[in-house]
């Protein structure tokens, strides 16, 4: 596609209010991105963005962190600590069934607590930029991403 | 024994048609209310997060994890586990970029580069791997719905039925389903297909949560007992409840062949977690609901409902050791896969005596052919989509194609795919196909998921670094496999007889995992960030508005 068309079709898809605020943001938010004669941060929605931004990493990080981990952990044990794994716990139940088990139990707290976090911590965010973007949602067959 | 199996054919015929006129009838419907693009790719985006996590629950859950899994367990113990627990705990890589893709994208997983690049070599690099990982997968379910068909007609080692033999049964089991998905895909769209997994999904959870409370009930809901019953049954005592007897096996002297059997291990874990979140037929799902925080809810309700799924399989798999014994499975379906029919047999002759086990019987296996019915029509639209969409939208068209032409080639496109899987699962119908599920998680995770992840999380990234991920994760994979043991070189101790696709006489064998994930995931990332770092294009702003559509969903359609 010829280059051209790729401003010509920004102009298409970031229209009216829409296009202040993500001006606004990409000025003075991206880490690389500010351009000459964006506008200065006057406000707090970059700042708000930013909060935004760093609250998904943190929780998403932690998230893929701790269940890679645990996981990577209860493989890594059963093929190296079998003997631990065929310990009996309580009748035939053995310390590889409860850890197994423990695998079903820590991934429904795990999903449990991102979306409860997501829910206080980032949705409230969310909701604030887009009242402040003020930009009426666009009809599904304008918008950009084709 | 005659009459009795007659019985079973009939109530399973009848069932399996009930199902077949129901879905049929959605379609009828979902074609009149199909109109445009958004309605054929993505259902009108109308659906909510708890219809959409069971219609997710539906996509995921294959005949693999249905039949196989719980086989795997009645045959080799606590090593069927450690399959359905990678299955799950995958999901927790879904959860946080679930609502992203959906504000990201619109219908496809291309949209994702697309929107940062808008270059046609994305377009084509992400439509070549929905494909490639598509086909695999549907030959796959295909070939195992072909197989499955004959075994429940029990003339699997010869007999006929209806005058056709065994091979001739495949090859109308593989034609029809692969006729049916077609039609599911060509009239209803998103709308069929959904309404399809829901409908499977609720059916399957209802069968599985059925013969996990009939299986308790037998032992008085004492879990132990049922692990002590099983772990008799099974001839190798306690050894059956730990890990060890299938995954990672200890070769006494041969301390190569040990460390190749833990590789393996780690190399099918980790294509298990990271590819689920990379296959094109889940990734399309996310576009169905409305906005970003219905996609979320989606991924939480799937959570639950594929955890409690795979927790009664651990039911099934040892109730079907203790109660069927794994000597009968093994001597039905060397792989275990009819475990499941033969414990739906033995709880339903125990409830009603010999009608109860004909109507039980029955029932799950109308539930096992809807599963495999239900996958291939999503997996059918996954890549049908980005043909239409893709390929013929944005590539042959410069993205300038009107709406109904788009819907028209989709239509075409699934003929076209549905035929070229047909043909290859008839072609491929007697071959040993399991490791295929493996392998299109693997290509999901080296080519779909640098690409996804790079895309949403690294300024720097481009077009050069998507087609390099892409071509350099499918490549990797599919060249490992063709050198691995699961295509040649891997032969019986005893027998001399091949284990491997090819005959004995040939032995290509240079990579020794059969699994390709180890090698191929890392390598796939490690090519998507030479190519973009090796490119000079980037553009920041793009990213940072993607950025903030992803996290918000200001401006997401």
């Amino acid at each position: 596609m010829p280059a051209f068309s790729v401003r010509e079709h920004a102009g298409a898809v970031f229209r009216e209010g829409e296009e202040r605020m993500v001006d606004y943001l990409e000025g003075t938010t991206g880490r690389r991105g500010a351009r000459p004669g964006a506008p200065a941060a006057p406000g707090a929605a970059e700042a708000r963005f930013a909060v935004l931004r760093r609250r998904h990493a943190v929780y998403g990080t932690v998230l893929v962190a701790l269940f890679l981990g645990w996981y990577a952990a209860f493989l890594l044990m059963s093929v190296f600590a079998r003997d631990l794994m065929a310990v009996r716990v309580a009748g035939a139940v053995n310390v590889g069934l409860l850890l197994g088990i423990g695998q079903f139990a820590s991934t429904f707290l795990l999903a449990w607590w991102f979306v409860r976090c997501a829910e206080r911590r980032l949705d409230p965010v969310a909701d604030e930029l887009r009242l402040r973007a003020d930009a009426p949602r666009l009809r599904a067959g304008e918008v950009g991403g084709r | 024994m005659t009459a009795g199996l007659d019985a079973v054919h009939l109530w399973t015929l009848g069932l399996c048609g009930l199902f077949i006129a129901v879905t049929l009838g959605i379609t009828v419907w979902a074609r009149r209310s199909t109109r445009g693009a958004v309605d054929f790719y993505a259902g009108g985006r109308s659906f909510g997060g708890t219809q959409n996590g069971l219609a997710l629950t539906g996509d995921y859950l294959s005949a693999a994890s249905f039949l196989g899994i719980a086989g795997l367990i009645a045959l080799r113990g606590y090593d069927g586990f450690l399959y359905s627990i990678g299955f799950l705990v995958a999901w927790l890589l879904v959860l946080p970029m679930a609502q992203l893709i959906r504000n990201s994208g619109r219908y496809t997983m291309a949209d994702l580069p697309g929107y940062r690049m808008r270059r046609m070599r994305v377009r084509l690099a992400c439509t070549t791997s929905t494909v490639a990982v598509s086909t695999v997968y549907l030959i796959a379910q295909m070939v195992g719905a072909g197989a499955l068909v004959t075994m429940l007609l029990g003339i699997d080692h010869g007999g006929t039925f209806l005058g056709m033999t065994g091979t001739q049964t495949r090859t109308a089991a593989i034609t029809l389903v692969g006729v049916l998905m077609v039609v599911y895909v060509m009239y209803g769209g998103m709308k069929a297909a959904t309404w399809l997994q829901i409908i499977k999904a609720g059916l399957l959870l209802t069968a599985t949560a059925l013969m996990t409370a009939l299986v308790l009930a037998v032992f008085g809901f004492d879990p132990s007992a049922l692990l002590e019953s099983a772990a008799a049954a099974s001839g190798s005592g306690q050894a059956f409840l730990e890990p060890g007897r299938h995954f990672a096996v200890e070769v006494a002297g041969d301390p190569v062949q040990t460390l190749v059997n833990r590789l393996d291990l780690f190399s099918l874990g980790m294509a298990l977690v990271l590819g689920t979140a990379a296959l094109p037929h889940i990734l399309v799902r996310f576009y169905t609901v409305r906005d970003g925080r219905a996609a979320r809810t989606s991924v939480k309700r799937t959570i639950l409902l594929v955890g409690a799924f795979y927790l009664m399989t651990l039911a099934l798999g040892f109730g079907a050791a203790a109660l069927v014994g794994p000597d009968a499975i093994a001597a039905q379906d060397p792989s275990g896969n009819a475990a499941v029919p033969q414990l739906a047999a033995e709880l339903g002759s125990l409830v009603a005596g010999p009608a109860g086990s004909a109507v039980m019987l029955a029932f799950v296996s109308a539930v096992a052919l809807a599963t495999i019915l239900a996958v291939i029509a999503s997996l059918t639209l996954a890549s049908s989509s980005s043909m239409a969409h893709d390929f013929f939208g944005h590539i042959l068209m410069w993205g300038r194609s009107k709406e109904s032409q788009e819907v028209g080639v989709a239509r075409i496109s699934a003929v076209l795919v549905g035929a070229l899987a047909i043909l290859l699962a008839v072609r491929a119908q007697h071959l040993n196909v399991a490791f295929l599920v493996g392998l299109a998680f693997a290509i999901a995770a080296s080519a779909n998921l640098p690409v996804i992840v790079l895309t949403l999380f690294w300024r720097r990234f481009n077009t050069r670094g998507v087609e390099w991920g892409v071509y350099g994760g499918l490549g990797t994979s599919l060249l490992l496999v063709l050198l691995s043991p699961v295509v040649s070189g891997k032969t019986h101790p005893e027998t001399g007889e091949s284990l491997s696709l090819l005959p004995a006489g040939i032995d290509i064998q240079v990579f020794p995992l059969e699994n390709p994930g180890l090698v191929a995931i890392p390598l796939g990332f490690a090519f998507a960030i030479a190519g973009s770092l090796l490119s000079r294009e980037s553009d920041g702003d793009r990213y940072d508005r993607m950025r903030l559509r992803s996290l918000t969903g200001i401006g997401a359609s």
